[in-house]
């Protein structure tokens, strides 16, 4: 238990149930104002100021010992208040004093303030305090500090809540985020002995656990004593002796090596508490009287005081009210501990119970009136509520950052969501994008197949263009080919028919009659020579009996001294178009023309033969030939060339110089 | 036939010719014999339909008509009328024409160019039951042909393939050396054996080196 904050358990004993002996537990907080600093002091309390009083004198810098100087004013400032003064003297005669973080000075001017009773001075070097370091992250802890000794300062006029508030809105979140676990156990510890002044005792426990928590995680110091001892008061409030018992044992195994500790008296004050709970009142005694002994020595007036009470509260217990009641008046006469309001009227409160159970009605009237004039009850009640308005307004927000965090973690998941979504979107999108891209390929493919068949097409045509182009030449030719043919023909007629019969005539109008054999010689000459251009014009051959013989009759019948023609024919089918059989014809007709005109060949070859659907026509000459590099087609070639397309047939003209010629024809029947 | 020459009767004789001009001639040269009774015709389809009804005894039949050509017409005629006497007289002196219409059933052969003598000849000599074919077409008929040579010759293609085939080329080998189709080649290999008479290449091959052809 806090030796700052003055707890007066009392079990005061109903009235009623007075002989029955059941007690009841009743709290009464007796508040004191001292200062939060004896906290922070190491429990190898000699080391400690040695360690200070070193840093003094061989700081290194000047700021290292201000700092140190300011460290041994907090020492002193509960036992010695000279000590704490000529040390925070030091501190604001020196020159360097600047280099100090702004706020620590003051913060420990409050200290030494608030130890020395100068409330009003204290609050307004803490407020100093708090405003200088208010923007400064670095120096959190004593900002944490500094908020909670200046809202413990407040309890007096404003009421615990305003130690609950600071505790919840300022402390514990700032501890939290600072990541200090010896002052979240500090906080933490310090809220739940708030609620235990009012009677809250799971509450209590609730952040006591809390603060063991925070404990753990740190090496062992002051602070585990201070939550072990608060566990104690605790339990036995509540009572529990057997947890109190724990933590009792805890405290000692902590305190015991170091036995000048100021923390000492409070422990004994613990033991008390806990004999007092099982009811061993002489062990209880006992305690109270080292605790006594050490706070005297130790010029604790507080702790002091708290343990003549506690001794008050033990002889109520054993029902011995003469020694309860002078107890009590020892307290008021001390006047330490009453000069506090609230502290005052609980020592008046109990002074009329106990001249009550003395039976002294008319002290207790007078005590009790003192009491009422001091306190307002209501106000108690009001007090209950704030505290737990702020208590449940800390949760609220503890809840509410909970809810923050899930928000932020829906937040989150709709984010991934959303993510995901988007992804979802643009791979659909791009699926989409695909497809389109597909099909703008294959249309693309489409039309390029298009084009291209377009392209076949009008190359198709092009080709029946260049195709028909030569059919249309070719029949030209043939066509001119006719006509000379004709030119030639009439020059033919005229000069040989038409001389021999104009010739016949006139022999036969002279009258010269021994002349007719003459004539008749002349007429089968003239009907010899028409039989020649008849044949010349159209074979009846051909027309009657088909081209093999016809060819055969054209081949012996051209066939002359000069040169001799074999006629070949193999497999010829009777079924050729009478076109090709002309064309063929008029070919060879022309091709032995040609060698009659320039070969000067000895043997000719006219073989046409069929395979199947394929006709092939050779005449070839054994003579002169020519070079088709030089000599161009006025040989009549053109014309059968000429002819040879007009049949879709291919003609292949070989020859050379002395090599003969070889005319080969292949059509399609 | 015979008793009609011989009773005096008169020879049913049938003029078919598409020329008026012919066959004016014709018919006044035959009047002037007086045995004979003349019918001229210048269609084909005349002929032959009057020759189902009638009984001709000589048919004179020109090779070149308008509407038909003699040397089928002479087959029709003889197919109705095998007893009628088909004689061809044309212009037309080809050997081949003048021996389709004698094997189309035809029992002779006039030239037009013949003396008026000679055409009356022929006739009684076809009533006699001869082949009736005037001088010039005995001319023609016995002139050599051509054609009949000894060993036939060799085309150029045709010694190159034939070599690459004694050289036991194949067609297609043959084909891809001398730049021509396969078919063609086969064709050549073909018309070889043919030539020469020969039942496969192996003899083909035999026969052109006993002639001295490769």
């Amino acid at each position: 238990m806090d030796d700052s904050v003055f707890f007066i358990l009392i079990f005061a004993i109903q009235m009623q149930s007075m002989t029955k002996n059941i007690f009841l537990l009743i709290v009464f907080l007796l508040l004191a104002f001292s200062p939060k600093a004896q906290q922070w002091i190491p429990l190898d309390e000699e080391k400690y100021l040695q360690q200070i009083t070193q840093q003094i004198h061989s700081g290194k810098t000047d700021t290292v010992r201000l700092r140190h100087y300011l460290l041994l004013s907090e020492y002193w400032a509960q036992s010695d208040s000279l000590k704490s003064r000529e040390a925070l003297q030091q501190v604001i005669q020196s020159p360097a004093k600047h280099t100090l973080p702004e706020g620590m000075l003051a913060y420990y001017q409050g200290l030494y303030h608030a130890y020395a009773g100068q409330k009003a001075k204290a609050k307004e070097f803490y407020r100093h305090a708090i405003e200088a370091m208010g923007n400064d992250p670095q120096h959190a802890d004593l900002l944490i500090r500094a908020w909670y000794d200046y809202a413990y300062l407040q309890i007096d006029e404003k009421g615990y809540d305003v130690l609950v508030k600071t505790l919840t809105d300022q402390c514990i979140p700032a501890s939290k985020k600072s990541h200090n676990s010896t002052l979240l156990a500090y906080c933490y510890t310090q809220l739940g002995i708030t609620f235990m002044s009012v009677g809250q005792f799971d509450k209590a426990e609730e952040y006591h656990q809390k603060a063991l928590v925070e404990l753990e995680k740190i090496p062992v110091q002051t602070v585990h004593l201070l939550t072990y001892f608060n566990l104690i008061s605790n339990y036995c409030y509540k009572p529990d002796s057997q947890s109190a018992k724990i933590y009792l044992d805890k405290a000692l195994a902590i305190i015991q090596p170091y036995p000048d500790s100021r923390q000492y008296p409070n422990y004994y004050y613990q033991e008390a508490m806990y004999y007092t709970t099982k009811q061993e009142y002489d062990q209880a005694l006992l305690s109270l009287e080292s605790g006594v002994k050490m706070a005297q020595e130790k010029k604790q007036v507080r702790l002091l005081h708290l343990l003549y009470f506690r001794k008050y509260n033990v002889y109520l217990m054993q029902q011995d009210y003469q020694k309860a009641k002078s107890q009590l008046e020892h307290i008021l006469q001390e006047k330490v501990l009453g000069s506090e309001t609230v502290n005052r009227r609980i020592t008046y409160t109990q002074l009329a119970n106990v001249n009550e159970l003395l039976g002294d009605y008319k002290q207790a009237y007078h005590w009790m009136k003192m009491s009422s004039n001091l306190g307002d009850s209501i106000q108690q009640e009001k007090l209950l509520e704030k505290m737990n308005e702020y208590e449940i307004a800390y949760q609220t927000t503890e809840k509410q950052q909970k809810i923050d965090r899930l928000e932020q973690e829906k937040k989150e998941d709709e984010l991934l969501a959303k993510n995901k979504n988007l992804r979802i979107t643009i791979l659909a999108i791009a699926l989409g994008l695909s497809v389109v891209i597909a099909f703008l390929i294959y249309i693309n493919y489409r039309k390029q197949q298009k084009l291209n068949r377009q392209i076949n097409i009008s190359h198709q045509q092009d080709l029946l263009h260049i195709e028909n182009q030569r059919k249309y030449e070719a029949t030209r030719a043939v066509l001119q080919g006719e006509e000379q043919e004709r030119q030639r023909i009439a020059q033919d007629l005229h000069d040989s028919m038409g001389g021999m019969l104009a010739n016949i005539r006139m022999s036969i109008s002279s009258g010269d009659s021994q002349n007719s054999t003459d004539i008749l010689r002349k007429i089968d000459k003239s009907i010899a020579e028409m039989r020649r251009v008849s044949r010349n014009l159209m074979p009846e051959t051909l027309k009657n009996l088909g081209l093999e013989t016809a060819l055969r009759e054209l081949c012996e019948s051209m066939g002359q001294n000069k040169f001799s023609i074999q006629f070949e024919s193999f497999n010829l089918s009777e079924y050729i178009p009478f076109q090709t059989q002309l064309m063929l014809y008029r070919i060879t007709q022309e091709a032995i023309s040609n060698v009659t005109r320039y070969a000067q060949a000895a043997n000719v070859i006219v073989q046409i033969s069929q395979n199947e659907n394929l006709l092939s026509l050779t005449i070839e000459d054994d003579g002169i030939g020519f070079d088709p590099s030089t000599i161009t087609y006025g040989l009549g070639l053109r014309n059968i060339e000429n002819r040879v397309r007009l049949i879709g047939g291919t003609v292949d003209i070989v020859s050379a110089r002395g090599q003969g010629t070889t005319i080969n024809v292949e059509c399609h029947v | 036939m015979l008793n009609a020459m011989y009773n005096n009767t008169p020879i049913n004789i049938a003029l078919v010719d598409d020329h008026p001009m012919i066959l004016e001639g014709l018919k006044s040269l035959l009047q002037q014999h007086g045995r004979f009774q003349i019918f001229s015709f210048t269609k084909g389809v005349a002929i032959l339909d009057f020759i189902q009804e009638n009984t001709i005894d000589v048919i004179l039949l020109d090779i070149v008509l308008s509407d038909a050509n003699g040397l089928d017409l002479c087959k029709s005629i003889k197919q109705k009328s095998p007893s009628s006497i088909v004689i061809g007289i044309s212009n037309q002196a080809e050997r081949s024409i003048i021996f389709r219409f004698l094997e189309n059933g035809g029992n002779g052969y006039i030239l037009k160019n013949a003396d008026a003598q000679e055409i009356v000849q022929c006739i009684d000599k076809a009533l006699l039951g001869e082949l009736a074919l005037s001088r010039e077409v005995q001319e023609i008929i016995s002139r050599p042909s051509t054609s009949t040579f000894e060993l036939p010759r060799l085309t150029k293609r045709e010694q190159q393939i034939l070599q690459a085939i004694a050289h036991g080329q194949t067609s297609a080998k043959i084909a891809e050396s001398l730049f021509i189709s396969v078919i063609t080649v086969e064709t050549h290999r073909r018309n070889l054996m043919q030539k020469f008479k020969a039942k496969n290449m192996i003899e083909l091959v035999k026969i052109a080196t006993e002639n001295k052809l490769l």
